[in-house]
């Protein structure tokens, strides 16, 4: 009892204790989820705790991943308005997006000569971290690495992400020019919020949500609805992949 | 009462969520296509179309509790996400892999889907 209450209350305070750092400081790298992890391995590692301690009591935080993927369903609700304008399209984009994900990183971890539980549990790591972890454990991989991996993923979009758009051509190179409501400036922060939701999700969502408030929006469509089109796909794709 | 109220729409948000997980894992095991916990976010999804349009779970009933839910959602992947530090022979054999994947696969998807988006979006302005 005294480990629910002792290891659940830790990662309670931690967490919230750093989402305060990060809402006053508003720097990606602050993300709470990672700053929280390398909080709690610090101290197990120098208090010489072992995860399987840990676990034992924070387990019951641990229940609720599923209902937080239930939860997912209220944005999408939300955003159906948004979707139902141009739905062929965006629905065609996010499957483009969640199929070359897929690809990718599953080639390029067996051209590297990972082994099959690693590729399982990296493959989701362009999805929101719910629904990347049931996805990668129908396939055979492990919630620690995939957890991790999608931050890797959220972090390089959220980072990189908007720099690169406009290196490559996609959005004008001075942000103010989106500010302006014209046809192209429109087009862009949608294409923005696609490619930033797509492999970026929460993370990524939450950083352009400031500068590019229709991009968020979309941004939060395609983070849910690629996470959809991975899940339906993957079990079925992955392996066929890798058989060859 | 206006705490009563409020207590009141978080009940009902937690029990319409937890009908529809136990739903979705009840048709997981007749249908295994997808996680039971996404067959729960789609029937959530379904149930506040219906529930809206019809007045009978109107949406504002699961504004404030979604709105708390979502902002603190992340504390629940903290526990597991803390599960790496078994994997640190892993991390230090193949951990640079594991980023370079990561990078090379978050770029190259966001090259393409912006380009395209860009494309396929261009007609049709404000939608």
């Amino acid at each position: 009892m005294l480990d629910i209450v002792g290891f659940c209350g830790l990662t309670i305070v931690v967490f919230l204790g750093w989402f305060t750092v990060q809402q006053k400081t508003r720097k990606v790298l602050l993300n709470p989820v990672l700053m929280s992890l390398l909080t709690l391995i610090g101290l197990f590692l120098l208090l010489g705790i072992p995860y399987s301690d840990y676990m034992q009591g924070a387990q019951y935080i641990n229940i609720l991943l599923e209902p937080a993927v239930v939860l997912l369903g209220y944005p999408l609700y939300k955003q159906l308005r948004l979707l139902r304008a141009q739905w062929r399209k965006i629905v065609l984009i996010c499957f483009i997006a969640a199929f070359s994900s897929l690809t990718i990183s599953a080639l390029l971890a067996n051209v590297m000569g990972l082994e099959d539980w690693l590729i399982a549990s990296l493959v989701t790591l362009n999805i929101t971290t719910a629904i990347a972890m049931s996805t990668s454990a129908e396939l055979g991989g492990t919630g620690a690495i995939t957890a991790n991996i999608v931050f890797i993923g959220g972090m390089t979009g959220s980072i990189a992400g908007v720099y690169w758009l406009r290196l490559i051509g996609v959005i004008q190179p001075i942000s103010d020019n989106l500010s302006t409501s014209s046809r192209e400036s429109i087009t862009e922060q949608k294409a923005l919020g696609l490619a930033i939701g797509s492999t970026a999700h929460a993370i990524g969502t939450a950083t352009i949500v400031k500068e590019f408030p229709l991009g968020a929006a979309y941004s939060s469509t395609a983070l849910i609805l690629c996470a959809i089109i991975s899940a339906i796909i993957a079990p079925f794709y992955i392996p066929l992949l890798l058989s060859f | 009462m206006p705490t009563f109220k409020v207590v009141s729409h978080y009940f009902i948000a937690v029990a319409t969520v937890t009908c529809c997980l136990l739903l979705g894992r009840l048709i997981h095991q007749y249908v295994a296509f997808l996680p039971p916990a996404l067959y729960g976010m789609l029937l959530f999804t379904l149930v506040l179309s219906i529930g809206n349009s019809t007045q009978l779970l109107p949406e504002h009933l699961f504004h404030q509790p979604m709105s708390v839910a979502l902002r603190y959602l992340a504390i629940v992947f903290v526990p597991v996400t803390t599960g790496v530090m078994q994997y640190a022979d892993l991390i230090l054999a193949s951990g640079l892999k594991l980023v370079f994947i990561g990078v090379i696969t978050t770029l190259s998807v966001i090259s393409l889907v912006g380009l395209l988006s860009k494309k396929l979006l261009k007609e049709d302005g404000n939608a």
